[in-house]
């Protein structure tokens, strides 16, 4: 399918040029399997990555308004995504990403994080500099974006196609996330959801 | 003397109110008595608890259910609860706003695909697709929710783009609309799309052109049938006068519309007239019999456009006449 958007940013021209790349070598070597793992951000507790960092903030900041729907691979799916395309190889781009999407908020509430809400303009400055401080790191490229607008893409090529079957959906891997990592927290004992179960008198 | 009527009509809707708040009350005091006594504040809460009404401690349940995430979203950001929560601000609308009278809802499938077509209008924030919705959901015998196509315009506005998302919109692309056709979803779109919500109110009810009849090729392609929807009372609601070209440049949006109201008086400006509305459903076109060929067949989907085009229309001024004037 065509592209509707322009490209706007830096990273966005820089991807496009690599899959053009990749497509006009594809071409010209018909007698080769070309194969493209497209990945959506991974998240494990033990990962360097600037969204893991990020997820894992005393006190995470997002933008006002904002609530964008994500997709975040599982790092036994990530590892077994390759695993499954290097054995049965297709051609042309693949996304590699779990089924269903899960929004920032849903995200938060639950690796029960406190969330900051920041206008938009502040976003990156404030994240930048807390990164510093908290040992986050800014976001490479478009992640500000990626944390405004959100993005979800069509799995369905990973699953017919490579037959790789995620081990998690995206609400799974989030919550295998939230289970595992530890992180740091200034508000270690509190969160709302405790204090109104207090009040109903469900006992989890 | 003349007090006492009204104190009269009053009281039900207090009445109804009222052991909310006398529980409330009753819960602050016995947590109060509980500390006095010398327990613990959680303890307290939860002793004050035992004795609250069933209700109430549901209701807790679910918020408290909500802040932990037990909750489900689908993969397009739709959330059934949420979209529960907002419903009764749109029944306020389409009730007593715009007095809503829908007719012939059963052409709607109850279960599968479909593909609803109606006509758009609205400038400054279309309020069409949540009065179909409406539609839909307060007459149809088996109501069930539906998704809409938005312009891309709107995920860029904050507050705006989670509303949308969270009760069932979702980006308009063909390749969006095939995946959820292919997901047996109800699915409106509106071909007219930013030319449609954008023309001047002089121009009301006349429909634009259909773009180059995408829809009707997602609809050959997934098998859909397609329903056509005119919706008579959504360009009242905000008559567009004018068009602020320079300030929807600057902001990237499609247009800024000027109406009567805003920008002159601001948020104010943004509470639609309560026009009154008509919305008719029509007879579904089945275009299973035409198979996976006739994709390529520019000639034929454009006939079937026009032909789903001019249904709109003619339904447009039926229901012009039907409902008379515009406001009463």
């Amino acid at each position: 399918m065509a592209r509707r958007l322009p490209l706007r940013t830096r990273f966005q021209r820089d991807v496009s040029e690599l899959e053009g790349y990749f497509d006009n070598f594809s071409r010209r070597h018909p007698h080769l399997t070309c194969c493209m793992l497209r990945y959506q951000p991974e998240i494990g507790p033990g990962l360097e990555m600037p969204l893991v960092r990020y997820l894992s903030l005393p006190l995470v900041p997002v933008q006002l308004g904002f609530d964008p729907r994500l997709q975040l691979v599982h790092a036994d799916d990530a590892t077994g995504a390759l695993e499954a395309a290097t054995r049965n190889p297709v051609r042309g781009p693949v996304n590699v990403a779990p089924s269903g999407a899960i929004s920032l908020s849903h995200i938060l509430r639950l690796a029960r994080r406190p969330s900051v809400p920041l206008p938009h303009p502040l976003f990156g400055p404030t994240l930048e500099r807390l990164g510093r401080r908290l040992g986050a790191g800014p976001l490479y490229g478009d992640g500000v974006r990626l944390l405004r607008f959100g993005r979800g893409v069509d799995n369905r090529r990973l699953e017919t196609e490579i037959h790789y079957q995620s081990r998690f959906d995206a609400v799974a891997a989030v919550r295998d996330f939230a289970a595992r990592s530890m992180g740091r927290r200034v508000l270690t004992s509190f969160h709302p959801g405790d204090v109104l179960d207090m009040v109903a008198g469900a006992r989890r | 003397m003349s007090a006492q009527p009204r104190a009269a009509e009053a009281g039900p809707a207090e009445g109804a109110d009222a052991p909310s708040v006398a529980a409330i009350a009753d819960f602050l005091r016995r947590m109060r008595n509980g500390i006095e006594d010398g327990l613990d504040p959680t303890t307290a809460a939860r002793r004050a608890t035992d004795e609250l009404p069933r209700a109430l401690r549901d209701a807790v349940d679910r918020i408290s259910r909500r802040l932990r995430g037990e909750y489900h979203e689908d993969e397009w950001g739709f959330d059934e609860e949420f979209a529960e929560a907002v419903y009764p601000f749109f029944e306020f609308l389409y009730e007593v706003w715009w007095r809503v009278e829908a007719e012939e809802v059963r052409n709607v499938p109850s279960h599968g695909r479909a593909l609803l077509v109606a006509n758009h209008a609205g400038a400054l924030f279309p309020f069409d697709a949540s009065m179909i919705l409406g539609a839909i959901m307060k007459e149809h015998p088996l109501p069930r929710w539906a998704r809409f196509m938005v312009l891309d315009w709107a995920f860029v506005l904050p507050f705006v783009s989670v509303f949308v998302r969270r009760v069932g919109g979702v980006s308009a692309n063909p390749h969006n609309a095939i995946r959820l056709l292919e997901q047996d979803e109800l699915v409106m779109a509106f071909p007219e799309g930013a030319k449609g919500t954008g023309k001047p109110f002089s121009e009301r009810y006349r429909l634009q052109r259909f773009g180059r009849g995408g829809f009707v090729e997602i609809a050959v392609r997934t098998g859909a049938p397609i329903v056509p929807v005119a919706v008579v009372g959504s360009e009242e609601i905000y008559p567009k006068l004018g068009d602020a070209t320079q300030i929807a440049r600057a902001i990237g949006a499609p247009f800024v519309p000027i109406t009567p109201t805003f920008p002159w008086l601001g948020a104010l400006g943004l509470i639609p007239l309560p026009s009154k509305w008509r919305i008719e459903f029509c007879e579904p076109i089945d275009l299973s019999g035409y198979g996976p060929d006739a994709v390529g067949d520019r000639r034929l989907l454009f006939e079937i456009s026009e032909q789903v085009r001019e249904t709109i229309q003619r339904k447009l001024y039926e229901n012009l006449i039907k409902r008379g004037s515009a406001f009463l």
